[in-house]
């Protein structure tokens, strides 16, 4: 563990020494830990295996890479998507990419991909059938059916004109941008479907970084804020202008409007904006917003249920540290982590910065319990950016997975040995709000370095097993197959609204199996710039079945299920309960 | 040129200065070196020890750091800044039933040292004494009324006690210095 820069500042001025070796460059100083900070590693528990399979599944993907990275919009992009585009019941990849900008300005294209998933563990590259490859200068983006014809479309933010895809239903996809209005074009980073006014079709939360102009760029090392530790790096966020945020209201006929400004979320102060979640924080039916704003403060917006919502991220707690300190906050997660039916969020950070665990007490009361609980200190070395809450070992209590590497490859050359390339951070629920570090024991793959970015979590092979995607912004990605932990049972389960939105986006499952209450949702975006399995996944434990299920619709609806077997996938229409999977899948078109 | 200046004999001050300079280059393995030399040459050198611990401090050598910081006291017993950082070292060690006593000893000697009296304060709001952190903590902020971090946590405590409008004031005035100190945008690209 590192001592925070500002604490030794403050101790330097002592002897009236300069500050400016501890500058982290456009990024704010950290805050120190706190008194009784602890940390744990696992221990007398079992650990499921994270195996690295990328070279046998056939994924082969790689960002562009930019080695100096130059600019800000070099080190940024690497989203990746999980999107079962053919309603197969197997979850497909998307990994976005991003250009250099020196091939930008000559207009040249980076090339996304899109990956099959197989059943049998490979994946086959369909990107230029699907006709995705090139849209943009891609940063990330989310799942949703804007629509509702059962199909889930692409939504992919980019740095000057954001796009979204259609989904054909026949492996093909139609750029619909331009009629359904959500452009925004400006640079967007962060994306999400949720149906904030509840009538039945999607709507899209989008964040806005830096503004970033491709014929005017901020010179490398140029200012006092374009160093980093004495080095010079890439300029940004801080000195460069933050970019608004968006929220497109779907107007039901493929059209969307940009309410973001009435609705009180066009995020007026400028700040950077990264990592955005549709949450009902305060179980009241109603989707609010939480956006993690890099070197700035977060903002929580409170859903008031009349299309109009209030800022409330710093009476929350949800906007700072506990110290108050503005964090470089990149990735969101949320989950019911302590089984209170409250969802709590979990935000990755810069280096020296914890990843912040805010716990949800109810009533728009959050307490940063990042140190109590353990998960704080581990943190603190990395560059922390795609998270996720998630039951990994399948014990009934969601863990924590966050992904890292350093913005500026420039620290490899300082003294201290510091590296460009970061290990991964998975931290198990103890099951009394606390987490140990399990990195070290859940396989190799965890340990090596890479410089990651995206992350999304799915079962990828419906073993059960909830695994992991990489996007790194340098390297290869990396697909981490879960090998699970022996005994434990799950269940899962595939929405299909009928008056709520199709998908099922944003309905809450509450599940009560051997006395254990459990609460999930179907989400769209989070992470850092990414998108997870919209499956809802529970561990059971021991549990061979399932008590109860009770399922509240976006629309209001509660269904209410009993005695449901473990190890299964549940497919769940609104109003009539399970059904065969047949019966929430789309028409195929020409396929009566 | 620190190179060429440390392999020449050198007065126990002359390294001194070198370790600061170490130090600032985030060179902080050199520049304990460089206080060790400067306590070789002269055993009762002040703020070599307490330069070497802040190094260690940067390297994560927390117990190091302590070792070095009891060792300045030493030197120097009633060195109010060193008592402090021992304090805080040793909340870094998660030991704060030793850290209080020296946090409540550099406000008894000086009750205008607005970073102990923030850390007294923050340490009893941790442990649910609301009111005394209260206390300490409207003495941070009067005595550092431009540091946010005090007003937040100010603020929460003021909200723990129920105290809305107290902690709503006190929100104001940090998002107020928050702003003011908040980078310009646009200076990146426009200098």
């Amino acid at each position: 563990m590192r001592f925070s820069a500002s604490k030794v500042a403050a101790m330097f001025q002592i002897f009236g020494l300069a500050l400016a070796a501890f500058a982290q460059g456009g990024h704010d100083v950290a805050a120190p830990p706190p008194a009784g900070a602890k940390s744990a590693v696992c221990k007398d528990r079992p650990v499921p295996q994270l195996e690295d399979v990328t070279a046998a599944s056939g994924i082969h993907f790689s960002h562009i890479t930019s080695p100096e990275k130059k600019y800000i919009v070099e080190s940024m992009s690497g989203g990746v998507l999980l999107i079962d585009y053919d309603r197969d019941g197997w979850p497909d990849i998307y990994f976005t990419n991003a250009p250099t900008v020196a091939m930008a300005r000559k207009h040249e294209k980076a090339r996304g991909a899109l990956y099959h998933n197989n059943h049998d563990g490979t994946f086959t590259d369909v990107t230029d059938k699907a006709g995705i490859a090139t849209p943009c200068f891609a940063n990330g983006g989310a799942v949703g059916d804007y629509n509702n014809d059962g199909w889930p479309d692409l939504y992919i933010t980019c740095l000057g004109g954001n796009v979204l895809y259609r989904n054909n239903g026949d492996g093909t996809f139609t750029d619909v941008t331009a009629k359904a209005g959500v452009a925004d074009g400006r640079n967007s980073t962060g994306a999400a479907f949720g149906d904030y006014d509840n009538d039945g079709f999607v709507d899209l939360m989008v964040s806005n970084y830096v503004e970033f102009h491709l014929d005017d760029l901020p010179s490398f090392g140029k200012l006092p804020i374009c160093t980093y530790r004495g080095l010079d790096v890439q300029c940004g966020p801080r000195g460069l202008k933050g970019g608004g945020d968006s929220l497109f209201h779907n107007n039901g006929d493929g059209t969307f409007t940009n309410v973001a400004k009435p609705a009180g979320v066009d995020d007026p102060h400028g700040y950077y904006g990264l990592g955005v979640a549709w949450v009902d924080f305060n179980n009241t039916g109603r989707a609010d917003i939480f956006i993690a704003n890099d070197a700035t403060p977060n903002y929580l917006y409170k859903n008031e249920g009349n299309g109009k919502f209030s800022e409330v991220g710093l009476e929350s707690g949800t906007a700072v540290s506990e110290d108050g300190a503005e964090q470089a906050c990149m990735g969101v997660a949320i989950g019911d982590y302590l089984h209170t039916g409250k969802p709590s969020i979990f935000v990755t950070n810069f280096e020296n910065e914890y990843n912040t665990l805010y716990r949800n007490n109810g009533n728009w009361e959050f307490d940063d319990v990042s140190y109590k609980s353990g998960e704080a200190l581990p943190s603190l070395p990395l560059v922390k950016w795609g998270n996720a809450f998630v039951d990994v070992d399948n014990d009934g209590w969601l863990d924590l997975i966050s992904v890292a590497g350093h913005v500026y490859p420039q620290v490899a050359s300082l003294p201290s040995g510091a590296s460009y390339a970061e290990p991964k951070l998975l931290q198990l629920n103890q099951r009394d709000g606390t987490f140990c570090d399990a990195s070290m024991q859940a396989g190799s793959a965890l340990q090596v370095k890479s410089v990651a970015r995206g992350l999304a979590v799915g079962d990828l092979f419906n073993d059960g097993n909830v695994d992991m995607v990489i996007e790194n912004v340098d390297g290869p990605a990396i697909l981490l197959r879960n090998r699970g932990v022996a005994g434990n049972h799950w269940i899962s389960f595939e929405l299909a609204g009928t008056k709520s939105n199709r998908l099922g986006i944003g309905a809450r499952l509450k599940i009560v199996a051997n006395g254990v209450t459990q609460t999930g949702d179907v989400r769209s975006g989070g992470s850092y710039l990414s998108q997870s399995d919209l499956r809802v996944h529970f561990g059971l434990a021991n549990a061979t079945r399932v008590d109860e299920v009770e399922i509240r619709w976006p629309s209001g609806r509660a269904d209410v299920l009993k005695n449901l077997d473990a190890d299964n996938f549940y497919y769940l229409l609104e109003g009539k309960g399970p059904v065969p999977a047949a019966s929430i899948r789309p028409e195929v078109p020409g396929k009566k | 040129m620190l190179d060429k200046l440390e392999q020449r004999p050198q007065s126990a001050d002359t390294f001194i200065v070198i370790a600061q300079l170490r130090s600032q280059m985030a060179d902080y393995t050199h520049a304990v070196e460089s206080c060790r030399r400067a306590v070789a040459a002269d055993p009762q050198i002040p703020k070599a020890h307490h330069i070497a611990a802040l190094a260690l401090l940067h390297e994560g050598h927390s117990a190091e750091a302590e070792a070095e910081l009891r060792s300045e006291l030493a030197v120097d017993p009633n060195s109010v800044e060193t008592q402090y950082n021992l304090a805080f070292v040793l909340l870094q060690q998660s030991r704060p039933q030793e850290a209080l006593p020296w946090l409540e000893k550099v406000v008894a000697q000086k009750p205008n040292h607005a970073q102990a009296n923030y850390e007294l304060g923050k340490q009893l709001l941790s442990d649910g004494k609301t009111e005394d952190a209260t206390r300490y903590l409207e003495v941070a902020a009067r005595l550092s009324p431009q540091m946010a971090h005090v007003h937040y946590q100010l603020q929460s405590a003021y909200r723990t006690l129920g105290r809305r409008d107290d902690a709503d004031r006190e929100l104001k005035i940090y998002k107020e210095i928050k702003e003011k100190t908040r980078t310009p945008g646009g200076s990146a690209t426009k200098p």
